[in-house]
Parts: C-alpha cells; structure tokens; sequence
C-alpha cells in the first residue's frame, strides 16, 4: 500500500520519473483528443516504422523512445489492457512487454508485480473516479516500476 | 477497357517506332513505346474516352503541370538525365516504383541510378517480412462502413506481437465535418479528398474489435519478392498523395485493389461495376489468382465474439452463475464465488465477466453500473493466478459472397411475368448464415424488375436496404439490442404497376432467438413517400413475424404487416408474407415468396433461383 500511494503521489506531482510522455509529449492532447481537427489530422498521419509523436510541446529526442511508445500504446488499448492484466495474459500485455523489450524469461516477473500493484491501486476509492487518461498515466507508471524492477 | 488499351497501345507503338532502336535514351526521344499498362497504374491514370486522366489530386504526385502518361515518362527520363547525386536521391525517396519500373525498361537509366538509394525507403523495406490483407466486418455506427473496410497490414521481420505491426488504409478527410446528411451526400458525390493513413494494428484491433465489435480477417498475401518490393515502393509514393474520395466505387477497396494491381502487375476485374465492395474485392482477388489468398484467414475476433464464444465453452453450473451475478451486479459477486471450490471454476467465471464488461462497456461507455461491477470483477480475478495461456478461440468464420443475381417467375391475380433482381448486397435476411448477423439485411443498390407479356416493369430500386435484427446469441437479455431497420430508393407501390414513389422507411423494434436459429420479431415503420399517388405521405406500420433457419440450407419468413396512412380517408392496409428458401449449395439457392395484400384483394407468387457470386 506505501509503494502504491507513493507512486500515486508522485505520478500527481508529475515528478515520478524523468518524463511524463502525456504532459511533456503531449499524447492526449495530439492523438487522443476528440476535436474533428484533430481526427482529420490522425487520418493523414504516415510515419512508417517510427512511433514517435510530434507535437510543439515536445522535442524529438526526449519523446521517440520506448517510453513514449509504451505510453501512447497504453492510451489508446487501456481497456483491453485493464483486462489482461487482471487475467495475467493476453495480446495487449503481451505487445507492452515487447514495446518495452522485457526478456521472455522476465515477464512472468514483470506482469507479476504488475498484477500485485493494480490489485492494491484498484481497491482505492479513487480508482472509481479517475477518468481514462489517468487511469493509463497510473498503469503506465505501474509498469514502469515493474520493469525498472525485474525487466 | 481492353479496346481503348489495345488502340492506344498501337497507337504509341507506330509513334514510337522510329525511335524504338535509338539506344541513347533521352527527354527529346521519349520512347513512349514503353509505356505499358504498369506505368498507368503507377501514376493511376484512368483511361477514358479519348485519353487517360489523372485520377491522384495531390499535384506533386506528377512532374508535369498537365500529366499525361507520355509526358510524364519524359519529364522523368528528362529529371533523371539533368539530376546532380543529391537530387537524385530525392527523387530515389519520391518516386521508388516509377524509377524501378524504368530502371527494368532501360539500361541507360539503370546505369545513372546504379549507385542511388533511398535510405530510409531501405531501411523500411528491409524491416517488412510479408503483407496481409485485412478485412474488417461492416459497421452500422458510420454509413461509410456499412459493407466493411478494406486495410494492408506489414508484417515486420522482428520476433515481436503482430499488434505492433503497421497498417495502411484508405478513407475521407473530412475536417471535421460531422453532419451526417452532408456527410452522406459529400461522400456519394466526390465532395471529400482521400488518402492514405498509417497506424500500427493495435488501433485497428482496438477500434474495429473493442469499441465498434466488428470481427477482421487476416489474409496473408502470397506475394513473390519482386511483388512484395513493387507494393512497398508504391505504397511509400502514395504516402502523401490524395485523391477524390467516392464512397461508391472510389474508396478502401477500390484503392486496396489498385496497390495490389500494381504488385501483380494485373487487373483483377474485366467487367467494370459502379461500386467496390470490399468482401467483393477478398473474391475477386481469389478468384483471379491461384496463390494469392489461399491459405485460411486468419480470424481476430471483436469483443463481442469473444465473449460468445467463451460462453458457449463455459460449463452451464458456472453459466448459471454467471447469469445471476448480471441481475445484481455489485453485491451478488463475493457470495457467488463462494460457492465455487475450484480455483479454476472461479477463474472462468471471473474470466467471463470480464470479457462480458468489456464487450458492454463498448456499447454503453457511459454505465456506471457496468463500471463499478467491472472493478470489483478485476479487483477479485487478480487475487487469483493468472490464465495459464490464451484459450484459442479463433474458429474459422467464412465470408459470404456478396453479390446476389436472382431470377424468378412470378403470377399474381392478372398476368404471369419474369423478372430479375441484382444485389451488389453484403447480406441478406434468408441467406446462408455465415458471418454476417444472424437474420438481418444490409443491401445496395437492390434493383428489382420484371417483363409482362406487354412492359417493363421496376419493382424496386432501393438505395440502401438495412435491417438488423441485434439479436442475441448467448440468450441474455442484455447481450442483444433494439431491431432497427432503414431503407430507400424507389418502389412500384400498386398492383397495377403503374405508380413509382419515392420512399424512406425507418424500423424499430424488437427480435427475440427463444430457440437455436428461431427469431420471433415485432418492428414499427414510419414511411415516408412522394409522391402520394392515392396513399399517403406519411404511413405507421406494424409488423411481426418469425425467422427460422434449419442448419445452413433452410430458410423461412413468416410475416403479417398492418399498414396505417396518416390521413383517415385512406383504409389501412393488411399484408401477409412467406419467403422460403433451400440453398442447393453455398452458392446457390431456390427461393419462394408468396405475399397477399387483404385490401387490395391481391396475391403474388415468386418462385426464383439466386446465384451468388
């Protein structure tokens, strides 16, 4: 419950980790937001075989990694992923482990430690509150946490 | 087509002989013989009457200000000629396929681009193993996805999950336009641009699987190196580039069609049609090529699917638990667990629930209900080990063919007749239940007309013809919705034949499957028609009747409809219907309706034969 509320906390604080790919790469508002501009603009986007997001607010360096690529894959599949994660397998979970390049031999460990903190975060009163976005900022930094753990 | 190829074709062939043998290749002495059909299709010419029109808006696309193949093909031989090393790297980047295609054509040229290379074209090129062509079922929330979408998934060489994988598709740029009205009307009449867009499957798989249900079907594509190559190098052109988007004919599939045209090097359709549709186009490829498609799709089922499926696998003690735990979703959960010893028991039922919510917070995003009860669900199944692998659902569901051409002979009180009714159809009511949603009608452009011994006569011409029955498949009450219907186009109102209308019907109602393939209905119409002729603008209708399928080559409609004008004068109107139908083969079928309008005192026979193609 400690290692839950102190990631909560510093995920709020927007001091976690070295970057927040939602505030400093701008994922919501580039890729997910609803405005027509913005799904016009998502119908002509061709990039090949990068990931990377481009937007005023981020340089390309600091947004282009695995990171950021986990980051916009758990945006936009966290309902399957909620799912997965509870069942301990599935496609989505398995596409994250890959994105972050955890070892086969690693990721029973991984989705483990994962399960355990979404066991506790769930069980907050918060949780039922938090809209969709938050909810991926959160599970986002759970998996950062598993990984840096036992990636 | 073909005549206006072979003209032009011997056309540019005598033009172009007297400097068939000049071995210095050059923008003075084009050599226009050259231009083969591969070359119109690399720059998407159409061939028209009296020449090929440019059919890509985008002008960068082309070198020249008013393209023409043969201009073009010198304009390129010319740039190429004049182009320091830089300059032809770039233009190594913009136009991969239409140097490699000239490249192939002349040896001049193959020596001046000997040693230039596009590096990131390279290096995406050598990152991609294979291509698939993805099918995704049609899609009732958004008209131009009625009859499904057509998009190319690359399958990358590295070990990693294929939801990684890029995709490319084609569709309108709408700006932000959301009126439905305009955007029905902008994308029939050429109102929008199209392009290209490229995202990786995971967002197909969410969008089109998770929050629309619509179950895709992965074909690989059997292609030869030198296919594989060309099909990239083109789709890496055509990154940038517009067209004028018709939701007709000049859409995803026709577009899909055309990249893979030019990786073959072929035409796929002789007979050119009005309209592409892309289940036509998973056909026509398999009927055109021995290889392309033949190995076994593979199915990635929508949530919706899913959950069925792992229903009907779910044992029926934790079946019946499952269904008590949905009349109280937030309290009975922990006291029904309760009652499971087996670890395993619990996880099935915990397993799914989850997938139930999943499948019912698509369809409802705003219930609290299914939120809170899905939390609860999550917070107990990850008490509990994980599922020690995926349980493989992924059965096999074949596509219907989606065109229809019927043949019938009909008798009602005064004449015989024979008649003819064509379907560009994606599904209809009575066929074979396969893929498509069991009982219900998606059809375009349902043209229906017959011969007396002394006219010709229209039937019908609707426009679109869509009848979902929403039906459920597990016997939940929840999994399931309201029936709905539209339809619109013309019909001959009268027995007499002699009155065309105008019409807009639009149904509600509800379906029921009580029993294995049995669906009782009960629909409301409002109709709208001009002109009134001697009915009404405006009609209510009640209709009820029952569908029953035995097995797959059995069909039967039985239905009573009571017909209500707005206006009192005018006596309401009582029909009957019978529709029978016995297939002969997946193909082929025998179908018989018999209709009897009570007021009008008329009856009507059909006794036709449908072919599906």
């Amino acid at each position: 419950m400690k290692k839950y509320a102190m990631i909560a906390a510093l995920i709020i604080s927007g001091t976690a980790f070295a970057k927040n790919p939602w505030t400093q790469c701008g994922i919501g508002a580039m890729i997910f937001d609803d405005t027509p501009v913005a799904a016009a603009i998502s119908n002509v986007i061709w990039d090949l075989g990068t990931t990377a997001v481009s937007s005023a607010t981020m340089s390309e360096g600091s947004c282009s990694g695995k990171e950021t690529a986990a980051a916009i894959f758990i945006q936009e599949t966290y309902g399957s992923l909620e799912v997965e994660t509870a069942m301990g397998n599935g496609e989505n979970l398995a596409a994250l482990m890959d994105i972050m390049n955890v070892q086969d031999s690693q990721k029973s460990e991984v989705i483990a430690s994962m399960r355990t903190q979404m066991g506790q975060w769930i069980s907050s009163e918060k949780y039922g509150q938090m809209d969709q976005t938050t909810k991926a900022q959160t599970f986002y930094s759970i998996m950062i946490t598993a990984v840096g753990e036992n990636g | 087509v073909k005549t206006a190829n072979k003209f032009r074709s011997l056309w540019l062939f005598l033009w172009g002989t007297a400097l068939f043998l000049c071995p210095q290749v050059n923008a003075q002495n084009a050599p226009e013989h050259l231009i083969d059909d591969d070359w119109l299709r690399l720059l998407h010419f159409r061939t028209g009457i009296w020449q090929e029109t440019p059919d890509v808006i985008t002008s960068e696309f082309y070198l020249t200000s008013n393209p023409r193949p043969d201009s073009e093909l010198r304009a390129l031989i010319d740039t190429i000629s004049k182009s320091e090393t830089q300059e032809l790297q770039s233009l190594a980047c913009k136009f991969p396929a239409r140097i490699h295609w000239l490249t192939e054509k002349s040896s001049a040229i193959q020596d001046i681009m000997k040693d230039t290379e596009c590096d990131s074209l390279n290096q995406w090129k050598d990152s991609i193993q294979s291509i698939s062509l993805i099918f995704a079922s049609g899609y009732l929330g958004n008209p131009a996805s009625y009859y499904g979408h057509l998009l190319l998934k690359f399958n990358a060489k590295a070990k990693r999950n294929h939801l990684l994988d890029k995709t490319m598709d084609f569709g309108a740029i709408l700006n932000g336009e959301n009126n439905p009205i305009l955007y029905i009307l902008k994308g029939l009449f050429g109102g929008y641009p199209g392009g290209f867009s490229s995202k990786e499957f995971y967002h197909r798989s969410e969008t089109y699987g998770s929050e629309e249900l619509r179950d895709l079907w992965e074909y690989p594509l059997q292609l030869r190196a030198n296919e594989l190559q060309r099909l990239l190098e083109h789709s890496w052109e055509l990154r940038r580039s517009q067209f004028t988007y018709y939701f007709m004919d000049k859409n995803c599939a026709f577009r899909v069609q055309e990249l893979i045209s030019v990786a073959l090097g072929k035409e796929f359709s002789e007979v050119p049609t009005p309209w592409s549709i892309p289940a036509e186009v998973i056909h026509v490829l398999s009927q055109n090529s021995d290889t392309l498609l033949q190995s076994v799709p593979i199915f990635h089922p929508s949530a919706q699917t899913i959950f069925r499926q792992h229903y009907e696998l779910t044992p029926d003690s934790v079946q019946e638990l499952f269904q008590e735990s949905l009349t109280s979703p937030n309290d009975s959960l922990k006291p029904l667990l309760a009652q499971l010893f087996e670890t395993s028991s619990k996880v099935q039922l915990l397993d799914l629930l989850l997938y139930y919510h999943k499948y019912k917070f698509a369809t409802d995003h705003d219930s609290s209900i299914y939120q809170q009860a899905k939390n609860n669900i999550t917070q107990q199944r990850l008490l509990l080990p994980p599922s020690s692998s995926t349980t493989n659902l992924s059965k096999y569901e074949p596509l219907s063919k989606p065109q229809i051409i019927r043949l019938f002979w009909g008798y009602n009180n005064m004449e015989h007749r024979v008649g003819l009714e064509i379907m560009p159809a994606y599904y209809n009511a009575l066929s074979q239940p396969n893929s498509q949603p069991l009982f219900s009608t998606m059809e375009m452009l349902n043209l229906k007309f017959f011969w007396t011994p002394n006219r010709l006569i229209l039937n019908h011409w609707w426009l679109v013809n869509i009848e979902n029955l929403s039906l459920t498949k597990t016997g939940l009450s929840s999994d399931g919705d309201f029936a709905w219907g539209l339809r619109t186009g013309l019909y001959n109102q009268k027995k007499e034949y002699n009155q065309v209308a105008l019409l807009l019907n639009g149904s509600w109602g509800k379906a029921w499957l009580p029993f294995n393939n049995v669906a009782p209905y009960l629909l409301s119409d409002l109709i709208l028609q001009a002109p009134q002729w001697d009915s009404d603008y405006i009609k209510g209708s009640l209709r009820c009747g029952v569908y029953i399928a035995f097995q797959k080559w059995l069909g039967i409609q039985i239905q009573g409809q009571f017909q209500v004008p707005a206006r009192t004068k005018i006596k309401p109107q009582y029909e009957v219907l019978a529709g029978l139908r016995i297939s002969l083969s997946k193909d082929w079928d025998i179908r018989l309706y018999y209709t009897q309008n009570l007021q009008q005192k008329s009856q009507n026979l059909e006794l036709g034969s449908s072919f599906y193609y």
